[in-house]
């Protein structure tokens, strides 16, 4: 029997679920989806009806309030073509603020439960790195104003990430935090190194950071806030 | 049992309308009119009522203020419970009373003027319209008008039936008789006098013409006996029906002025632009800004169609030159483009001799700093249709019209040197071409459209005038985005954005059409798009998914709620202790939840101390806890005046039995927010819904921010209300990746 799925070559296409792809049963393929969410599409079916793909962030399971030691929610999986609203690459900076808005959000929600006045000034930040974000991927601005804006965007976030004490977090490729359970020492050793690559090319890019020498004497310790 | 003996009652019941028919110089008679029954022998049975005979010769009508209409076999179903109806001689009886009277050259002019009148007034009646051409009438009355056979109050009727008649659509206009259409046309020629009659006669005469023309007409026959300046005359009127007819025959005309296979296109393009400058000219502006725009009434959606119509096809003219490409051997044109160069450069050096210069590409530095695409031969600028020659017209009108203004903008852009200037040619060309967008320019009129602008009635080049406003608003634009040459596309969906929104104003001027674009400015616009963006965010927070996705994630947040309050209790409260509702001074009791929430262990402690969980002796399990008691519910609030109620509100019990008779613990806590926060606890505990206003907002909060991070990546992505249809599992699970 030919072949039912063509699987995609890299660089793989993004997805966003128009509508929420819930309830299957616990065996079943479905990866499960709810609206917003974004997927990366490894193959579709040759009838163009199905994708076959993976969550790109997982929500819920990284939540606060779960159990960690709780079983990962199946990341890969099909779903129909028609839940999937295609997305083309966004600016770099873009990817960047939606990942510290996701990492705040999580040590947010830990502020909750014991400094009510930190939860407070954390929310005001992510609203307005919120709203940065949102003019950025308007591509409305004129070049001019669009650098000040990602120049306000980057400072907001090293500022942030400062104040919050926040270290140097290890990511996947897709920004998502790593567990060191998931990961043996020697690949998070070149994760890490990775990560530092990642950051210092990231300040050559932007040099007005006022924060620059930050990152340089920044120890890492893994995974400190997250769980 | 008695529903069914009912129930065949009822059915015949539902056929059954019960209404009342009336006829002049009878009394009125109830009736139950049955659906199911004949129409005859409906009417047979009324007559019979009346004892009339020859029932064949009546017919029933509505008798609503807006529906006289006679009732058919087709339209009975329009006959409800308690409707008045009319008993009247049937369409036929009627057009052979009428025709008799009017076919009858000797009939008294009375009664012809009546009937004619009874004829108008009849003619809106489709089944009468029919009978009454079945009888020939039509043509009768055709005959009257055009061997001018009746005039005044009789000429105005007839004209008026045969406007509604031919309305139905039975006959085609195709048999109309040139000389018909030549004598209607008469009518309306220098036709001014403002009697009531004649005030009917041009206006049926307008609509003729125009229906005559629209329907098969061509330009010429209406045209050779109709100077479009008497037509023009009319825009004076004082009756709105008359304006209306007139603009709605002049639209007619300017749309039967194509191109047919005898004429060459030359020929109807001539005739367009005569009709158009007619229409442009200073009297007719004038006669629409003023009669008919600044009439007492409010213009109607039927005249505001057909200003729009006309200025559709005004500004349809400037089609030819938006897709004409500028011809590289065209000298006016080359003319023009030294004219901009000369006027921006030479304005203060005239006279100065410059031929030396006129070598090929010898202006390139004048035409780059013009901002031409093509500084070496400008003239490409103009290839690109639309918007063509049109835009060199309107630029070389902005030059010579407002020196000026042109001077400034071209010589500010052209002295930076940084690419923040907005370079005039390109700049131009593309704003030209939005315009003609905006506008339709090209795009013939619609049925419904209904959007004209009273702005380009006030000027003989609204079109030149309106593009002169919108390159001034163009850099002005352009300097407050502080644009660069690569923000070309953004600063034109800004501009692209002023411009319609101010014409959404439907200024009446052009000059108030500038003043409302200068106050929407660059940040009036951002800010507007903002105030969209949080709407449409609004709306979608209400779309069925989102408001699924907030169902999914609530159980989760409300655990995070609930381990903030246990967390809170753990911490524990210093609780002033109270005594009949007084404060007893400096005594306090210190509760804390044991950090398993298994036991509350609490003991008295003084001002300032934080006593930790090993100290606090007295214990309480939460298994022992039966009932959660608050405000005047705890027993020991009962006898509190009520003038103590804000300690009353703040207490709190903690019970052992069901009935609160045995209390173990009996706080009143410091503030609202504190007694929020350790009753949603104890709920919590003793597993009920947290209730209260602070566990509330803390979920909006939450749930807002979760939903929020969450749609980040879906930022302009549209969400269906409905879930797609999820397809047949697929036929296997071999992905190879």
């Amino acid at each position: 029997m030919s072949n039912h799925w063509t699987p995609y070559r890299e660089p793989y296409k993004h997805g966003i679920a128009i509508h929420n792809f819930t309830r299957h049963a616990p065996s079943s393929p479905k990866l499960p989806l709810t609206v917003g969410q974004k997927v990366t599409i490894l193959a579709r079916s040759t009838d163009t009806l199905w994708y076959y793909g993976e969550t790109v962030y997982r929500f819920g399971v990284e939540s606060v309030t779960k159990n960690p030691n709780s079983p990962a929610v199946a990341r890969r999986g099909i779903f129909p073509c028609s839940y999937i609203h295609e997305i083309y690459k966004s600016d770099s900076i873009v990817d960047e603020i939606t990942c510290v808005l996701r990492e705040w959000h999580v040590l947010w929600k830990t502020l909750y439960l014991r400094d009510r006045d930190g939860f407070n000034s954390l929310q005001k930040k992510m609203f307005n790195l919120i709203q940065l974000r949102r003019k950025i991927v308007s591509e409305k601005l004129p070049l001019d104003e669009l650098k000040s804006v990602r120049s306000v965007a980057s400072t907001m976030m090293d500022v942030g990430n400062k104040t919050l004490g926040l270290d140097l977090v290890v990511r996947d490729e897709n920004s998502n935090l790593i567990k060191p359970k998931d990961v043996s020492a020697p690949n998070m050793y070149k994760l890490h190194a990775e990560a530092n690559k990642r950051i210092r090319v990231s300040l050559k890019e932007r040099p007005n950071s006022a924060y620059s020498d930050m990152y340089t004497t920044m120890c890492h310790s893994i995974g400190k806030f997250i769980f | 049992m008695t529903s069914k003996t009912f129930h065949p009652n009822k059915v015949q019941n539902a056929n059954v309308v019960k209404i009342a028919v009336q006829m002049e110089g009878q009394q009125a008679q109830l009736y139950q009119l049955n659906q199911t029954f004949n129409l005859g022998t409906i009417i047979q049975e009324i007559c019979n009522g009346w004892s009339l005979s020859d029932s064949d010769q009546y017919a029933l009508q509505f008798s609503d203020d807006n529906n006289k209409n006679y009732i058919t076999e087709k339209n009975r179903g329009g006959i409800k419970n308690g409707s008045m109806l009319q008993l009247a001689y049937s369409p036929s009886k009627k057009a052979d009373m009428i025709l008799s009277i009017l076919s009858n050259e000797s009939s008294p002019l009375d009664r012809k003027i009546d009937a004619a009148k009874k004829l108008s007034s009849l003619s809106g009646d489709n089944t009468f319209a029919k009978e009454f051409i079945i009888k020939e009438g039509l043509s009768l009355i055709t005959q009257l008008i055009q061997e001018k056979k009746c005039k005044g109050e009789m000429l105005a009727h007839c004209l008026l039936s045969f406007v509604e008649i031919m309305d139905h659509g039975i006959v085609s206009w195709s048999n109309l008789e040139l000389a018909f259409i030549s004598t209607v046309a008469e009518h309306v020629n220098g036709n001014s006098s403002q009697d009531k009659s004649n005030l009917l006669i041009i206006q049926a005469s307008l609509s003729i013409l125009e229906s005559y023309l629209n329907n098969v007409g061509q330009y010429g026959q209406v045209a050779n006996h109709l100077p479009l300046t008497n037509l023009v005359e009319h825009l004076s009127s004082p009756s709105h029906i008359i304006q209306q007819n007139a603009i709605a025959l002049i639209n007619a005309l300017f749309m039967k002025a194509e191109p047919n296979k005898t004429e060459p296109r030359k020929a109807e393009q001539d005739k367009r632009k005569a009709i158009a400058n007619t229409m442009c000219s200073k009297k007719v502006r004038q006669a629409i800004l003023t009669n008919v725009l600044g009439g007492q009434e409010k213009v109607g959606a039927e005249m505001a169609h057909q200003l729009y119509v006309l200025q559709t096809l005004t500004l349809g003219l400037l089609e030819e030159r938006m897709n004409t490409k500028m011809d590289p051997s065209d000298k006016d044109a080359h003319d023009k483009i030294m004219e901009l160069r000369r006027v921006a450069f030479e304005s203060d050096m005239i006279g100065v001799d410059t031929s030396s210069k006129r070598q090929m590409g010898g202006y390139a530095k004048d035409y780059h700093k013009l901002g031409f695409k093509y500084d070496i031969n400008p003239a490409q600028d103009f290839t690109e249709t639309p918007p063509g020659m049109l835009a060199l017209d309107c630029m070389i009108y902005f030059a010579r019209n407002y020196p000026e203004a042109y001077t400034k903008v071209v010589l500010e852009n052209s002295c930076r040197a940084d690419k923040h200037e907005c370079p005039f040619g390109r700049t131009s060309v593309e704003l030209v071409k939005v315009l003609c967008d905006i506008l339709r320019i090209g795009i013939p009129p619609n049925e419904q459209g209904v959007n004209y602008h009273p702005m380009f009635f006030t000027h003989d080049r609204p079109f030149e005038e309106f593009c002169c406003i919108c390159i001034v608003l163009l850099n002005k634009t352009w300097k407050e985005m502080g644009a660069t040459t690569e923000d070309f596309v953004k600063v034109f969906s800004i501009v692209r954005e002023q411009i319609t929104e101010a014409l959404n104003t439907h200024p009446a001027t052009l000059d108030k059409f500038r003043n409302v674009i200068d106050r929407l400015t660059y940040a009036e616009i951002k800010n507007r798009w903002q105030q969209k963006l949080i709407i449409i965010e609004e709306r979608e927070l209400h779309t069925k998914p989102i408001v699924e996705l907030k169902e999914l994630i609530t159980p989760e947040i409300i655990d995070l709620i609930k381990q903030q309050r246990l967390g809170y209790l753990v911490e524990g409260t210093r609780f002033t202790k109270y005594a009949k509702g007084l404060r007893q001074k400096n005594q306090f009791t210190y509760v804390r939840l044991s950090p398993n929430h298994k036991v509350f262990q609490y003991d008295d402690c003084t001002e300032k101390s934080t006593p930790q969980l090993e100290n606090l002796s007295n214990k309480l399990p939460v298994a022992e806890i039966k009932a959660l008691l608050v405000g005047n519910e705890c027993p020991y609030m009962k006898d509190v005046k009520p003038k103590k109620n804000t300690v009353q509100s703040l207490a709190f019990s903690l019970s052992l039995t069901d009935n609160g008779e045995m209390t173990s613990l009996d706080l009143v806590a410091p503030d609202e927010e504190v007694l929020a926060y350790w009753l949603d606890g104890i709920n919590a505990l003793l597993g009920n819904k947290m209730t209260s206003k602070e566990a509330m907002t803390d979920l909006e909060t939450l749930l807002s921010m979760e939903i929020k991070i969450r749609l980040l990546d879906a930022e302009g992505v549209k969400f269906p209300n409905e879930p797609p249809l999820v397809p047949e599992e697929p036929l296997n699970y071999d992905f190879n990746c």
